[in-house]
């Protein structure tokens, strides 16, 4: 069947289109070029704002710290229920919704893929079988790699650089994985000691390597496997003032080698003024704007209540005593790294909570380049995705965001450049950042652009002044040329798929990892390895290609 | 004017969840068209019961007829609930004021989270009797409740108001409790009191499983006990057999392990 969608004003950044008025046509779940035939089905799109569907690239959507935030925070499933009756299963939540909640609402906002950036090793079967359950959207993820045992065992033997890349390939391929992320390289491995700090140069306990030589490992691994995306690293010293020192030694770390940044807005602090708390936006953007080969995503914050999730027990064990209400757990995971959870609220009226938000926008507007910076609140740490179309009203509106920040704590404007600038995001920029360039960044071919080829993942707003409104309730949203959201409503279900890398490695390496596994860990490497028939009973898996050694 | 009396239509079927189905709601009229949730389905009341005139004003008087009602009195503030039969799960959660009376027995978590008003269960009560839901840090904080047995953990992390039971209670009564009152007029199971910080546990015989960490802090004779009874006697709800003249009591003062204050109260006759 080929469906017209006519008319619309067409932003494809991909595709160097911004605004145009054009045609798109869709066949069989995909994008094709005009085929000069009669189309079975047109729909008229005049007038309106046609952008393909959006990409979340860093999102806790599922794995073990998820549902511990879910048991954690019980309550707030009661208060916001789903009930069974529609599509969207029975389940809730805000922070962290049920998995059919998680997927009703990113489609509803007009996402059509989501990434989970923190995939633990021994949880990586699970996260697999809960993302499979998050329907409409397109999912992956990251595998946390930097504070397992084994890898810190091979680095410190004096391993060369290609049995840490064939132990990095391994890895992802038997875990499913599409990226490797880093959380706190190092750290979490030295909270198992005692440790409640370390920096890029200090040395580790047991193991004594540096964080330094962890980051340098992975992004060369990952350059030799040629994983598209590159290390997706989560900092030092998280939410701590001054740790911007440790970010942007993190950046010199690599040595030029393909970085991204997450949630960079906790990283981003200095300790100027009176309350020994700053923004460092300024620098981090600087080293953004003149570094090519790195790229950020913000994690900005929003207020209000939610939960915040992370493999950092260091940090997280550091949050603890702030945590509202106040429950909060940390736990290692199977010495592959950890987790700790700790339920937020952030509250416009404190002057910290309030300047975060304003670091966060300040990275945002003086990024100048969409393509290296990715729309993100860390979801849940930051703020539940739910509120990405405010985030997206703030940026694309600076009357608006003005007159949020007046509301704040009064001591925030003082403290911050976020009054003296002007931009305003274009459409353009938004569906560069939220589309096209999350997808360029994962190596995902087909999608976040609409040319042939392409999944016909689409999405069409009404362009309104009030761009929360128009991003919040988009008019149709297709998923693979399916319409499943008609003015924000659910009108069908679909099924995503689940994005991997499989990354060339000498198989060697299996030996190895196999008497690791027997003598210390807690399961069998014959059963740690996912198969691909595990993964969506055996449907939905696409596989991107990985291009060794080229950067 | 009357109150109005709700029948099952159908025995058995998917548990009706009667949220929003409140004595304050008669007022308005309308109460037909509320919407309950049965199993996956949201339906208008008077699609599961017949509903006709009835009872005292302000009152609901529920026939479950074999129908499992979940949510029955869940926050209501005022009026009286009568049900004439057995109750789902949460009878009374999160209950503000009035009065909620079964006949029959109900399900787990009833009373919990209760503030104010009163919960009479003629029958046994389920787990989790006036604990808090899952996710909060306290249970019960008011109102009374007077059941004839409660299952575990009956008045967990219980914070003030009064629990009373007639008959035995399971395992873990009282346990992390914050402050308030529980009698027992029965047997109590293993964890009585565990990592309880204050609050009054009245027991009417020996716990068969006293739990470590109790510290034994003499006979009492405590002019509390007497109003106590007297109170719960004009209540209808004092769980003891015999008629008194003079209550003693052994008190055990725990738990020790958590630094808790709380106490075990054994009564005697004198």
């Amino acid at each position: 069947m080929l469906t017209k969608l006519a008319g619309g004003r067409i932003y494809d950044p991909a595709q160097g289109r911004d605004g145009e008025v054009g045609d798109l046509f869709v066949r069989d779940g995909r994008i094709v070029a005009d085929p000069g035939t009669e189309p079975d089905e047109t729909i008229d799109l005049s007038g309106k704002v046609v952008m393909a569907g959006a990409i979340d690239i860093h999102s806790h959507i599922a794995g073990g710290k998820v549902n511990l935030a879910r048991l954690l925070m019980a309550e707030e499933h009661r208060a916001e229920p789903v009930t069974a009756e529609g599509l969207c299963r029975c389940g809730g939540g805000v922070a962290t919704p049920s998995t059919h909640v998680t997927g009703c609402r990113y489609a509803q906002m007009g996402y059509t893929a989501a990434f989970e950036p923190a995939m633990l090793a021994s949880n990586a079967r699970h996260a697999h079988l809960e993302m499979a359950d998050i329907p409409l959207i397109d999912t992956g993820g990251y595998l946390v790699l930097g504070n397992d045992d084994l890898f810190l065992e091979l680095l410190a033997s004096g391993a060369g650089e290609a049995a840490i890349a064939d132990y990095v390939g391994w890895m992802l391929t038997a875990t499913r994985s599409l990226a490797v992320k880093s959380v706190n390289p190092g750290g979490i491995n030295a909270f198992k000691y005692n440790q409640r700090k370390l920096d890029v140069d200090a040395v580790g306990p047991f193991h004594a390597i540096t964080p330094r030589r962890i980051l340098a490992a992975l992004a060369a691994a990952v350059r030799r496997l040629g994983v598209p995306h590159p290390l997706h690293l989560h900092g030092f010293n998280l939410g701590v003032p001054g740790n911007v020192e440790a970010t942007l030694d993190s950046i010199a770390a690599v040595d030029g080698l393909p970085l991204h940044l997450t949630h960079v807005q906790f990283h981003a602090y200095g300790t100027e003024g009176d309350r020994r708390f700053s923004s460092a936006a300024t620098q981090i953007a600087e080293m953004v704007n003149r570094t090519p080969t790195l790229s950020i995503d913000v994690g900005q914050i929003m207020f209000g209540q939610t939960v915040t999730a992370s493999a950092d027990t260091m940090a997280q064990m550091g949050n603890a005593g702030h945590a509202h209400p106040k429950k909060w757990a940390v736990m290692d995971i199977e010495c592959d790294a950890g987790c700790g959870v700790v339920p937020f609220r952030y509250r416009d009226k404190a002057f910290v909570n309030a300047l975060q938000w304003a670091i966060g926008l300040e990275l945002f507007l003086l990024v100048t380049d969409p393509w290296r910076i990715f729309l993100t609140t860390d979801h849940p740490n930051g703020a539940p995705f739910t509120s990405y179309p405010e985030l997206i009203r703030l940026l694309m509106d600076r009357d608006y965001r003005l007159a949020k920040l007046a509301e704040l704590h009064p001591d925030v404007p003082a403290h911050c450049i976020l009054p003296s600038l002007a931009r305003e995001y274009t459409l353009g920029e938004i569906a560069t950042m939220t589309r096209a360039a999350p997808a360029r960044s994962l190596g995902l071919k087909d999608r976040g652009h609409l040319g042939p080829g392409a999944a016909a993942d689409v999405v069409v707003y009404t362009d309104r002044p009030d761009r929360r409104a128009m991003f919040e309730t988009p008019d149709l949203v297709f998923k693979d040329g399916r319409l499943i959201v008609r003015d924000g409503v659910m009108v069908a279900l679909a099924a995503g798929r689940t994005h991997v890398v499989e990354p060339g490695h000498d198989p060697a390496i299996e030996a190895w990892i196999d008497r690791r596994f027997e003598a210390r860990m807690g399961q069998k490497l014959a059963h740690f390895r996912i198969s691909a028939d595990e993964i969506r009973d055996g449907d939905g898996l696409v596989r991107h290609d990985c291009r060794p050694g080229a950067f | 004017m009357t109150g109005l009396v709700l029948t099952a239509r159908e025995a058995g079927g998917p548990p009706i969840d009667l949220t929003g189905v409140l004595p304050e709601r008669l007022a308005d009229g309308g109460v037909a068209a509320l919407p309950v949730i049965r199993g996956r389905e949201r339906v208008r009341l008077d699609e599961l019961f017949e509903l006709r005139d009835g009872g005292p004003s302000g009152t609901l008087i529920l026939r479950p007829n074999g129908a499992v009602l979940d949510n029955v009195g869940a926050g209501m503030a005022a009026g009286e609930i009568v049900v004439e039969g057995h109750c789902g799960d949460n009878a009374g959660a999160g209950m503000r004021g009035g009065a909620l009376l079964i006949e029959g027995d109900c399900g787990a978590f009833a009373a919990a989270e209760m503030a104010g008003g009163r919960l009479r269960v003629a029958g046994a009560a389920g787990d989790f009797l006036g604990a808090p839901l899952a996710g909060s840090p306290r249970g019960m904080r008011g109102g009374s409740v007077f059941v004839g047995r409660a299952g575990d953990r009956a008045g967990e992390r219980m914070r003030r108001g009064l629990i009373a039971v007639q008959g035995d209670v399971g395992g873990w009564c009282g346990a992390r409790m914050i402050a308030g009152s529980i009698v027992v007029g029965g047997e109590a199971g293993a964890g009585l009191g565990s990592a309880m910080r204050r609050g009054s546990i009245l027991l009417a015989r020996d716990p068969a499983e006293p739990t470590p960490g109790f510290a034994d802090g003499g006979e009492h004779e405590l002019l509390f006990l007497e109003l106590m009874r007297r109170d719960l006697m004009a209540a209808g709800a004092w769980p003891m057999e015999f008629p008194p003249a003079g209550i003693r009591a052994r008190r055990l003062i725990g738990d020790r392990t958590v630094g808790g204050l709380g106490e075990l109260l054994v009564l005697s006759y004198t």
